[in-house]
């Protein structure tokens, strides 16, 4: 059974490789042609040259990995040529803000659960600012956020939590809303309070959702970190990678770090679903 | 007698699932004639929805053969030999219901889309609701669109799984009674799937009463009842004797135990 | 009805009591921190608990416009007293009355920054992404092999920071305009991509074997039945894909941009301490945002008509 599942996803990862490679040559070719000819022409060249640029416009897999492995595992973890220590720097405001936002999201949503005026006045705003690019707020909420003397990780952790907020607020909201009438009644029956019957029957029932949402949420609080080091002119952190690789043509440096990005993006998604299985099993879901 | 439409001889069907090997049909002989209305009872999971389903082709015996109007059944299905009916209308909700009615027509290509959606919505006693949306009406009504789409293109054999299940008892006898002068009217060959005994003594001409894992026939029972039908049939002895008889097998294939 | 009245009142008298407190000291002192706190606090309260008040008065299809309209015109209200009664600088918070008076002044630059970033970026980009991933969908529906393929890769790339490749294509394309609707054809290509398969798979058993019986074949199958029950989770990703485009493409001037442009604009003015031309970017930005949504909650309304969260 498993091999009918992994056959098709190697496949298509395989030939997505492939397809890398080939690029590699007319994506570098206005790099590398003078070379080539100088060289005497011939595919060995050609392949030789477009895969070993060393500022090259698309760089070949093994370059990336082997930068990867130079800035991760050939250097110092505390130093700042190391990709772990940005990588670090990036992930703790992730942390902080995804903290900060997910409580935030579910109190919202408790209250939008429970109280009707709060849901008719908010959420229409909740929704509405959801269509307002808040990442290009981001450098103006720093300048702001600086000036209070709070340190860089708080200012950073507001735009995750602001960023991931709204899924866990709508997620919630569903599977609070989720149990279906007759449990609802039945809690009706025990004279259960609001808050009894928040935390037996609606609580209990929202976290599928809940980790539905925290998923989406842990990867958009990485996203939103990044991006609220772009304009400060951060130097250190992910986007601040990112920014000095562009300023200097580094395109290694910019693969390199998108990929450990990525990695750790698709780590945290794993850990939370790792945790989601436990716990829904622990409650007797079944897959 | 006119010629055998439904051919099935030493059928067999076993599904694979994730805990192994299910014989839903065991031994499947049967022979179903131009004309009749035929009633396949038994309890959930006895296989009569999947011999239905093998019949039209939607799935595939794993042994023994099956004919449908002399064709193997994936033929029968590729030349739109029978109309479906399932157990819930299945209606596109984003149609009107002529033009639910009209949706076969489409597919296949067929001409006076107007004059057969409205014939055979007046055949279903729904002349007046063309411009409606399927959740405007009730369940039994949109049951009855669903008959009305079934029979649009005129196929000479309707297949029926359970479609007056999900409807209260007394909806239900009406469209008992609606089907039967149906019937009696196209004279098209029905096969019904129905797990209410009432249902199946009083709508057929003949009963095959089938038992639970893995489905076999238990008994065919060539019903004596006068073709021409009411509800008050439902308490003559004649009846009663039938469905006595229905409930034997019903019995003799263990169907009451678990 | 009596709690809600009390709450008014209540957040009334501190928000005014606090604005009276304010030191106008230039910097903001710690107090002033505290007090801009409390401040905030208690004027969201005093907008809440009026909208509350609102709603069990106005009837139904009423309140559900006017209590979150005068929900924000509380907060909008609250902000331009609170610039005033604590005279933070410009520089910090510029009140709605300057922003207001500072988008009518700027209007030429803000309509060319409107042009580049959303006419010559976001609109193609969205429209090419969005179309790329349908028609991958379409692709990969009939090819399995290549959906089973495709789609763990879909998930874990939208899992992704994909504002990251913004450097590359900027690398790429160049740094005009489009780099921006390349950022935005990728952001947008793997919602649409995994929607629309979503989709495509929530036409029901007992329709798809009607359209079996029928011997309908595979085109006819996708136009009658499994397109426009994939409408909703079409649409779905559309409306999540138009606030993805204004992202991506803002984000993307980050990166690089000849002198014009929404993310070029902000990010230069914040620079320049600018403050009230950076909130009249947004302003203008959120008008066009919720301006997009709209537009496609209308069409979605009209296409999807028939689904159940449309019927009271």
């Amino acid at each position: 059974m498993k091999i009918e599942r992994a056959l098709p996803l190697l496949t298509v990862t395989l030939a997505i490789i492939i397809a890398w490679y080939l690029a590699c040559v007319p994506m570098n070719a206005v790099l590398t042609t003078n070379k080539i000819v100088t060289a005497g022409g011939g595919w060995w060249n050609t392949l030789a040259f477009s895969w070993n640029e060393i500022r090259p416009v698309l760089p070949s897999p093994h370059q990336v990995v082997r930068e990867i492995w130079n800035t991760v595992f050939a250097v110092e973890p505390w130093s700042n040529k190391s990709l772990l220590f940005h990588l670090w720097v990036t992930l703790s405001s992730t942390l902080v803000g995804f903290v900060m936002g997910g409580l935030l999201g579910i109190l919202l949503a408790i209250g939008i659960v429970h109280v009707g005026s709060l849901e008719k006045s908010l959420m229409p705003w909740v929704i509405a600012s959801q269509t307002i690019p808040i990442l290009a707020i981001a450098p103006m909420l720093i300048v702001v956020l600086g000036k209070t003397g709070l340190p860089d990780i708080f200012t950073k952790a507001t735009i995750s939590a602001y960023l991931c907020f709204f899924p866990v607020t709508i997620g919630m909201v569903k599977g609070l809303r989720s149990p279906d009438v007759m449990q609802q009644d039945l809690m009706r029956t025990y004279n259960a309070s609001a808050s009894q019957t928040l935390w037996k029957l609606r609580l209990p029932a929202s976290l599928p959702f809940l980790f539905a949402s925290l998923k989406v949420s842990v990867a958009i609080a990485l996203t939103g970190a990044i991006v609220a080091e772009l304009p400060t002119g951060a130097v250190a952190g992910i986007g601040a990678r990112l920014l000095n690789g562009s300023y200097y043509g580094q395109t290694l440096q910019i693969w390199a770090a998108l990929f450990v990005a990525a990695f750790a993006a698709a780590t945290l998604v794993w850990l939370l679903g790792g945790l989601e299985r436990s716990s829904l099993k622990r409650m007797g879901a079944h897959s | 007698m006119s010629g055998a439409v439904i051919l099935a001889r030493e059928l067999g069907l076993t599904f694979q699932t994730g805990d192994g090997a299910v014989e839903a049909l065991s031994n499947i002989n049967l022979d179903i004639r131009e004309g009749e209305f035929v009633s396949l009872i038994g309890p959930s999971g006895c296989g009569k929805t999947t011999l239905l389903r093998a019949i039209a082709n939607l799935e595939t015996p794993s042994s023994g053969t099956l004919q449908v109007n002399g064709m193997s059944a994936e033929q029968a299905r590729l030349a739109r030999a029978y109309g479906y009916v399932f157990q819930a209308p299945a209606l596109l909700p984003w149609r009107k219901v002529k033009d639910n009615v009209a949706l076969p027509l489409e597919v296949m290509g067929l001409d006076d889309v107007a004059g057969r959606v409205a014939r055979n919505l007046e055949l279903v006693n729904l002349k007046g609701f063309e411009e409606k949306f399927p959740w405007q009406l009730s369940g039994g009504m949109q049951q009855r669109v669903s008959i009305a789409r079934a029979l649009a293109f005129d196929p000479k054999l309707l297949l029926m799984d359970e479609p007056f299940g999900a409807l209260d008892e007394i909806v239900r006898d009406k469209l008992n009674q609606q089907l039967l002068e149906l019937w009696d009217r196209t004279k098209k060959t029905i096969i019904f799937v129905t797990h209410s005994i009432p249902e199946a003594v009083f709508l057929s001409t003949e009963i095959v009463v089938m038992s639970p894992r893995p489905g076999r026939i238990i008994d065919v029972i060539e019903s004596d009842l006068p073709q021409q039908r009411n509800l008050d049939i439902r308490e003559t002895p004649a009846f009663l004797k039938i469905a006595h008889r229905v409930r034997a097998g019903l019995k003799a294939g263990h169907s009451y135990e678990d | 009805m009596t709690r809600a009245i009390a709450i008014f009142m209540a957040a009334i008298v501190c928000a005014s009591l606090v604005a009276l407190s304010f030191s106008g000291a230039n910097p903001p002192t710690g107090q002033d921190w505290a007090l801009s706190l409390a401040f905030v606090i208690t004027s969201w309260m005093a907008a809440w608990s009026f909208s509350w008040i609102a709603d069990l008065t106005l009837p139904e299809n009423l309140s559900q416009f006017l209590v979150p309209a005068l929900f924000g015109v509380g907060v909008v209200a609250a902000w331009q007293v609170y610039v005033h009664a604590s005279h933070i600088p410009v520089v910090l918070l510029p009140a709605p009355s300057q922003i207001a008076a500072k988008f009518a002044s700027a209007l030429p630059t803000l309509g060319a920054d409107f042009v580049q970033t959303i006419l010559r970026a976001v609109i193609p980009g969205w429209l090419m992404g969005c179309g790329a991933g349908f028609l991958t969908a379409l692709v990969c529906d009939k090819y399995d092999f290549l959906k089973r393929g495709l789609l763990p890769l879909g998930n874990l790339v939208a899992a992704l920071p994909i504002v990251g490749v913004a450097p590359i294509l900027v690398m790429w394309f160049g740094f005009d305009w489009p780099s921006k609707a390349a950022m935005v054809v990728v952001m947008t290509f793997f919602p649409m991509l995994i929607n629309t398969l979503a989709g495509l798979s929530a036409a029901g058993n007992m329709e798809r074997d009607l359209l079996n019986s029928y011997a309908a074949n595979w085109p006819t199958t996708l136009l009658k039945l499994r397109l426009p029950a994939a409408m909703p989770f079409i649409f779905n990703a559309l409306k999540i894909n138009s606030t993805l485009a204004m992202i991506g493409a803002i984000v993307a001037e980050f990166f690089g941009t000849p002198i014009v442009g929404m993310g070029f604009r902000m990010s230069t003015e914040v620079g320049r301490q600018g403050l009230d031309m950076v909130w009249a970017e947004i302003a203008m930005a959120a008008m066009t945002g919720s301006f997009f949504y709209g537009c496609l909650a209308l069409l979605e309304r009209k296409v999807t008509f028939w689904h159940p969260s449309y019927r009271r």
